[in-house]
Formats: structure tokens, C-alpha cells, sequence
């Protein structure tokens, strides 16, 4: 029965929107617990579908919409698993946000728009055709405008919310793009007879796209893939689109917690595999000798760059949520990375591997934004040198906290299979890379290298945070005490997921290697014919580098061995590159908005419109012409009405008689 | 501001106008000399054709329009402050 | 009057007749009096068809436009009312804001 109530799953957080957003202020708890009992109903709901559709069933309606359109929902494994981590995260947060927020005036907006921000997200996850997941994606970008432009009276809070909306704008566009494209390619293929429609079945449903995949012209196939890809490019920040997550740090904890950690930045790796059998399906061109699928080889190369790229930043910021932004864009690269390689080995597993990567991600990068909003509600700071030896006073935050490091470093037991939801989420997809290098080599290797650099600079980056705010000597008069139990229970909870999670892992990849099957679509895989036995050293190696981080951010932060000032100075030109970001924002903010696009673009339309066409034939003589013409005709204008209606009665006059005499009437 | 002459002008060009239009139409209505009763019942009785059968909905809007026209006014002319 | 061209002939004078009234008065009432009577034309007009058609649909159409007549004669009024408030005259030739 909770199949057919699963649209409610979307339409109960709108509900509590708009109840909020008109009724919030005279609430209880400004408006906080209408959403909070929202999400409570969709998370029993999607539980309940879970239920119901466990292990080979799916959910799927569809309403006619509009010229061949429809308006649906599929509910397959790979929506149902995202369902459940979007609800019970944004719950979760949302009751964490109740203490977080409980000073702020605006409470009632802030409730409103994270009611409607779910609501859309869970729109992405439940949509059955590309059309409705992408106006659900384009709203879930507009509620990431609206929450980290929250306090909007702060000028760089603006600025960030500005920039991070045109910056996945970019992505859209694209997005758009393909899904154009994709329409008239599918068109095509309809209309040559090559692929008819089921009855019941719409174009741009995810059905249908995946069997006319087979008949669109494979060079075509790999646009409309990497058109697609663009937009998760944007909303995952991944390079070169990055730049908006770090500035978005701007709004309040808990929206970077919920928004991006856990679900809207997930939504770009969220398309890359639903629409995963059209990737899987390009033609191998541009490396022939690594057997992997055009679109997959861009997905990974990015992601897996990013991953690298992002983590290097992680290691030098002063701010604790910038280096959680980091460490978000360089995990999503994982995921992308995931994605790609495994995608060209084992096939539909990718799903499975890269999926689970991104619901222990979810876990514990909230559990870590939420223990940073614990550590600035009680400090007033965001700066970590200003912190130090919190974890006396803040027992339930430092040890949650550690946990979520231990769990984003990958750190546990090989081969008993004992670790952190990270250890079996970060390590199957370091283990794919290595498959794949094994199985192609040369070129093939630096996703290996991608990943386990990337690793290594994780586990340093993070366990300096975290030594860096809770132990030594306090390094600000400020007492900070522990937070609030509605703050620290979701803590509690989060911490226990990131720790027991990953025992889920095989479980979840046999429920999720069927994902397409059950759609009907089979997805080639290259998997070897006996299973590829890894060397000792190869498994062990991520948490070796895990140790090995944990060992290097001991010696340089807890025992203050090693004099960082020489290299943490402006004269190192290394840590000022990667303090800068690359230049990246200068590039973007200077350069291409105001040098590229106003200075060129605008300055040189009016130098054409003034000296040119203006100056034409003796001196402004057409301007000066047309300027008395308006004059003239400006005085028909009198303003008095009678006027006007004997103008009318005239002008009805001569319609008549041009009527008469054409032989109209 | 046009002359009185001017407005008269334009008014029996008006006048011609819809002369025009009724001769022009004439073939479609012509001939028909005698008046046929309706009385009130067929308006506002229960039979087809009525306002309360066949233009009830109408009837009701047309209700809505006078709810909506009277309360326009009210408000725009009310008396400010008292 | 037994046949129906003297109706629409009557209806087409009354028609001019407020017309003229609409594009030569000066004062706010006589203007919306002017559009009462043209509104009215067109009611004998209506009227007249229904009964020669033996039709109600013209006469139904005819009460609608009644009602409606009044309805905006009401907020006309009102909006001379607050002219006058505002103007202290509802001589309509010197309300001319809105000209070039």
C-alpha cells in the first residue's frame, strides 16, 4: 500500500513549504517542526516502499503530461537507496538545525526553503523521465541559491550565492542541451522505423531512452552523454565547474551539511548513473587500448583529477568548512572516478560501487559538517587556528568527529573486514582502479595513481583539522561548552551509520546489480573469467596511506615536531598557489565576468551603436530625422480620454469603408 | 479638445457605420415581420433555456462579477481613516 | 414598429447618440451616462433579435448585460468619486497625465 502513496513522498515537503512559509512565524519553534514531520512521513513512506519492492520489484507510475511528455515515478533500487539517504539525512539535519538556527530571526525561511529543497531533491530521485528530473534539478539549484545567499544582507554571502547559482547554470545549459539533443535523436530513430514505443511509454522516459540508445548514432550517443555529464560537472563541482562549492561555505552549516555533502551535489553522480546504460554504450575511440567507453574514460579522468585537484587545496585552508568543501568535491570525484573505471570492467556493478560510495560519504561528510556547525556554534569562529583543545570540553563532538575523520580516511582491518563505512566504500573503488590498470596498463595506471595520492592527501588533510581544533593548548580565551542534546543526538546517530554502514556493502551490491536488469536493459561488462585475485600489498595499501596520513598530521600537529612556518609563508610560491585556489577565482571573477564579458563585449557594442551607425550620412542625420518624427507623432498623445474614443470612432469608420472597397462585406 | 463640429462629424460618420452594417445584413434577418412572445417564464422557469437551466453557470459567475464589483468600490472610495 | 429593421434603427441612434455624448462632454457623470446609453443600444438590439428569433438566448444575454452594466458604472462612479478627492474637479479634459 505504500506504493501507491509514493508520490507523497515529494508532495508532503511542498505541502510543509508552503505551510511554512505563511504560517512559519506564528508556529511553535518558528515553523521547524512542520518540515521535520514532513520528512518523518516521506522517510516511513520510502521505508515502507522498500519494503515492498525488496528484491526485485519496482514502483512505476506515469500521468500523460504534454506532447508526448509524462510526469512519473520509477522507484528501482538505485532510487529507493538514494530515497532513503536523502530522508533520513535531511531528518536528521533538520533536527539538528532546530539548535543551530534557534537564535536566528529568519527561522521560519530557512525551515520553508530546506522543506522545499528536499522536496525537489527528492523530485530528482524519484522521476522517471529526464524531462521532469531536469526541472526538478534546476529547482534544487534555485534552493541552493536561496540557502546560501541565507543571510543575504552579507555582501560575500550574496556573491557566493551568485556565483554558485551561474556557475551550475553553465552545467544546465549543457544538461539542456543534451536532453535536446537526445529528443530529436530519439525522434529520428522513431521515425525511421529503426525503434517504435511501447504503448504506455513516452519518449524521454528512462525505458524508453536506454532502448533507442541501441539505434542513435554512436558519435551522437557520446554528445549527448558528455552534454549530460557537463551538468553533473556543475552541480558536483567537478573541475573545472569546482569553484562555487568552497564559496558556498557562506551560509549556514547546516545548509553545506544538507545541501552539500549529502544530497544536491550527490544529484550530478545521482544522472551520470541513472542515465549510466547510455554511457556504457559509447563507442571506444579515443583510447583504444584501455577497452573503456568514450564517455566513461571523460567521466573518470575528470573525476579522478578533481579528486586530486581538491584534495591538495584541502591541505593548506584555515577555514574548518572550506576544507570540508574540499574534501566534498574531491569525494564526489571518487564517485565519478568509480563510475567510469569500474564502469568499463565490471559493468552494472559500477552502480553498486559508486552508489555506496556516495551514501557512506553522505553519512559521515555530514556527520563531519555537523560536528564543524557544533564546533562554530560554540567557538563563534570558523578559523582553526583560533581553536585547539576542544576535545576536553566537547567530548560527544571530538569523538563523533573522529569517527567521521577515521571513517572519510578509509581507515579499518583488510581482511577481516572490520573498518568504517569509508573503508569499504573508498577501497572497493580504489581496488577497481587498480583492476583496471592491471587489466590494460600503461595509460591505464593513473586512475590508480589518482586515487591513492588522492588518499593519502585525505587522510593528512583531515586528521590535521581535526587535530588542529581538538587537542593541544586552547589557543582562544573563548569557554566553549558542549552543544545542545538536539544537536548532539543526530551526531550520535550519524556516527553509529558511518560505523556500521559499510557492513551493508555486499548486500548492496547484489541489490543494485539488477538496477537495469529489472528495467530491461543489459549492460556489457568485461569482468575476467575468474576473479582477479589482488596482491596483499595492493589491499592493504589504502589503509596504509590512511595510517601513513594519520601518522604524518600526529607528528606535525599534535606533537608540533616538525616548524610548518616555513613552508605555511607567503614566500613559498607552492602554498601560494594552492592558497589562492589556483587563481581559480581570480580567473573566473576578473577575468571572464568583467574582462572577457563587459569590457569587451559591452564596450564594444557602444563604441559600434555611438561613432558608427549613429554618425552615418553627414553627422547624424538619421538620428537627428527620426528624433523630430517622434516629436511630432509624441503630440497625438493628449492624454485626454475623449480623444482617444473620437480617434477610435474615426479609425472604426475608415475600417469599414477599406472594407467596402477591397469587397470585404 | 476637437471642435464641436468636428465630434458631430465623427458621430454621423458612426451613424453611418451601423447603417451600413444593418443593410448589409439584411438578406440574414430579413423578412421576419412578426414578434413572437417570450414571456418571463421561458426566461427564469424551469424550462430549457433559461438562466437558471441552461445559463446557470453564467448566472453564478455573474453573481461572483456584482460580489467582486461591490466590494472594488466600496474600497476605493472609502473615506480615509474614519 | 412591427417590423425589425425599426428596432435596429432606433438601437443604431442611440447607439450615436451616446457616442457623441462620450466624445463631446466634459463632465465624468454625463460621460459614464453617455456609456449607460450605448450599453442600452445594444440591449434593444439584443432584445429585438431574441423576440424575432422566438429565441431567449438574446434576452438572457440582454440581463447578463444589465447587471454587468451596472456592476461597472458602480466603480466608475467610485473612481470619479475619488478624482474628485484627489482633483477637486471631474472635469475630464484636465486630467491628462498620462501624455507625452
Amino acid at each position: 500500500m505504500f506504493s501507491e502513496i509514493a508520490a507523497l513522498i515529494v508532495l508532503l515537503p511542498v505541502l510543509a513549504f508552503i505551510l511554512t512559509l505563511f504560517l512559519g512565524k506564528r508556529l511553535y519553534s518558528g515553523g521547524a517542526l512542520l518540515p521535520i514531520a514532513a520528512i518523518a512521513g516521506s522517510f516511513i513512506i520510502s521505508l515502507g516502499v522498500f519494503f515492498e519492492i525488496y528484491p526485485d520489484k519496482t514502483v512505476q507510475q506515469s500521468w500523460p503530461w504534454f506532447a508526448g511528455m509524462n510526469l512519473g515515478i520509477l522507484i528501482d533500487p538505485l532510487a529507493i537507496v538514494m530515497l532513503l539517504m536523502v530522508t533520513f539525512v535531511s531528518l536528521l539535519i533538520h533536527i539538528y538545525a532546530v539548535g543551530y538556527m534557534a537564535h536566528d530571526p529568519a527561522k521560519p525561511r530557512y525551515f520553508a526553503e530546506t522543506s522545499l529543497f528536499t522536496a525537489a531533491m527528492l523530485g530528482v530521485v524519484l522521476s522517471d523521465n529526464i524531462l521532469q528530473f531536469f526541472i526538478a534539478w534546476e529547482l534544487v539549484g534555485l534552493c541552493s541559491y536561496l540557502l546560501i545567499g541565507f543571510w543575504y544582507f552579507k555582501p560575500s554571502a550574496a556573491a557566493a550565492a551568485k556565483k554558485a547559482f551561474l556557475v551550475t547554470r553553465v552545467g544546465d545549459v549543457l544538461f539542456l542541451a543534451g536532453i535536446i539533443l537526445l529528443y530529436f535523436n530519439i525522434s529520428d530513430v522513431i521515425s525511421s522505423r529503426a525503434f517504435s514505443l511501447d504503448q504506455g511509454n513516452f519518449i524521454l522516459q528512462f525505458r524508453s531512452m536506454f532502448e533507442a540508445a541501441k539505434f542513435i548514432d554512436p558519435s551522437q550517443l557520446t554528445l549527448i552523454t558528455l552534454l549530460f555529464f557537463g551538468g553533473a560537472v556543475g552541480k558536483s563541482g567537478q573541475f573545472p565547474l569546482h569553484g562555487w562549492l568552497p564559496d558556498a561555505m557562506e551560509g549556514p552549516t547546516t545548509v553545506s551539511a544538507l545541501i552539500h555533502a549529502a544530497t544536491m551535489v550527490t544529484a550530478g553522480v545521482y544522472l551520470v548513473a541513472r542515465t549510466f546504460p547510455m554511457f556504457a554504450a559509447t563507442p571506444v575511440t579515443i583510447a583504444p587500448e584501455l577497452h573503456i567507453p568514450d564517455s566513461l574514460l571523460i567521466v573518470a579522468i575528470i573525476g579522478g583529477f578533481t579528486a586530486l585537484f581538491a584534495a591538495t587545496m584541502g591541505l593548506v585552508m584555515n577555514d574548518i568548512k572550506r576544507v570540508l568543501a574540499y574534501s566534498t568535491v574531491s569525494q564526489l570525484g571518487y564517485m565519478m572516478l568509480a563510475l567510469g573505471t569500474a564502469g568499463a570492467i565490471v559493468g552494472a556493478k559500477a552502480v553498486g560501487i559508486s552508489l555506496f560510495h556516495l551514501i557512506s560519504h553522505a553519512f559521515f561528510k555530514a556527520l563531519l559538517f555537523l560536528c564543524a556547525g557544533s564546533v562554530i556554534h560554540a567557538m563563534g569562529t570558523n578559523d582553526i587556528r583560533e581553536m585547539g583543545g576542544l576535545s576536553r570540553k566537547m567530548k560527544i563532538t571530538a569523538t563523533t568527529m573522529l569517527i567521521a575523520a577515521l571513517a572519510l580516511a578509509g581507515i579499518g582491518i583488510p581482511y577481516l573486514n572490520i573498518g568504517t563505512a569509508g573503508f569499504f566504500s573508498k577501497d572497493a573503488i580504489i581496488e577497481g582502479t587498480f583492476e583496471l590498470g592491471m587489466e590494460t596498463g600503461g595509460w591505464g595506471w593513473i586512475f590508480y595513481g589518482f586515487a591513492i595520492v588522492a588518499a593519502l592527501l585525505t587522510s593528512i588533510y583531515i586528521f590535521r583539522l581535526w587535530f588542529m581544533t581538538f587537542t593541544g593548548t586552547p589557543r582562544s580565551e573563548r569557554h566553549p561548552h558542549e552543544s545542545p542534546n538536539v544537536m548532539t543526538r543526530p551526531l550520535i546517530i550519524l556516527a553509529i551509520f558511518a560505523l556500521l554502514f559499510g557492513f551493508m556493502q555486499s548486500g548492496f551490491y547484489l541489490y543494485l546489480e539488477k538496477n537495469f536488469e529489472l528495467m530491461g536493459v543489459e549492460i556489457a561488462s568485461h569482468e575476467s573469467e575468474e576473479a582477479l585475485v589482488l596482491p596483499p600489498i595492493v589491499v592493504l595499501m589504502p589503509v596504509i596511506v590512511g595510517v601513513v596520513g594519520f601518522l604524518i598530521s600526529y607528528y606535525i600537529y599534535h606533537l608540533k615536531k616538525l616548524n610548518m612556518s616555513r613552508f605555511v609563508s607567503s614566500g613559498n610560491p607552492l602554498y601560494r598557489l594552492l592558497i589562492n585556489r589556483y587563481y581559480e577565482p581570480r580567473i573566473s571573477a576578473d577575468i571572464i565576468g568583467v574582462k572577457l564579458t563587459h569590457n569587451i563585449a559591452a564596450q564594444s557594442g557602444e563604441f559600434v551603436d555611438r561613432k558608427i551607425i549613429d554618425t552615418l550620412i553627414i553627422d547624424n542625420a538619421i538620428s537627428n530625422t527620426l528624433f523630430r518624427l517622434g516629436e511630432l507623432v509624441r503630440k497625438l498623445q493628449t492624454g485626454v480620454v475623449q480623444n482617444y474614443a473620437s480617434v477610435t470612432l474615426l479609425g472604426i469608420f475608415l475600417l469599414v469603408v477599406l472594407l467596402k472597397l477591397t469587397g470585404g462585406i | 479638445m476637437l471642435s464641436k463640429i468636428l465630434n458631430l462629424i465623427i458621430a454621423l460618420l458612426l451613424l453611418a457605420v451601423l447603417f451600413i452594417a444593418i443593410d448589409a445584413s439584411i438578406d440574414i434577418w430579413g423578412g421576419k415581420e412578426d414578434v413572437k412572445e417570450i414571456s418571463v417564464e421561458r426566461l427564469a422557469g424551469p424550462e430549457r433555456g433559461g438562466i437558471f437551466t441552461d445559463f446557470i453557470f453564467s448566472f453564478e459567475l455573474l453573481s461572483l462579477l456584482l460580489i467582486a464589483a461591490l466590494i472594488g468600490a466600496l474600497y476605493i472610495a472609502k473615506k480615509e481613516g474614519a | 414598429m412591427s417590423d425589425l429593421y425599426s428596432y435596429l434603427l432606433v438601437a443604431a441612434i442611440v447607439f450615436t447618440i451616446g457616442a457623441y455624448g462620450i466624445i463631446t462632454q466634459r463632465s465624468g457623470i454625463k460621460i459614464l451616462m453617455s456609456i449607460e446609453l450605448m450599453l442600452n443600444a445594444a440591449n434593444i438590439n439584443l432584445v429585438a433579435f431574441s423576440s424575432f428569433n422566438g429565441d431567449t438566448a438574446g434576452q438572457v444575454f440582454a440581463l447578463f448585460s444589465i447587471a454587468i452594466a451596472a456592476a461597472e458604472a458602480a466603480i466608475g462612479f467610485a473612481i470619479l468619486v475619488v478624482l474628485f478627492r484627489v482633483r477637486d474637479t471631474i472635469n475630464l479634459d484636465n486630467i491628462n497625465i498620462l501624455r507625452w
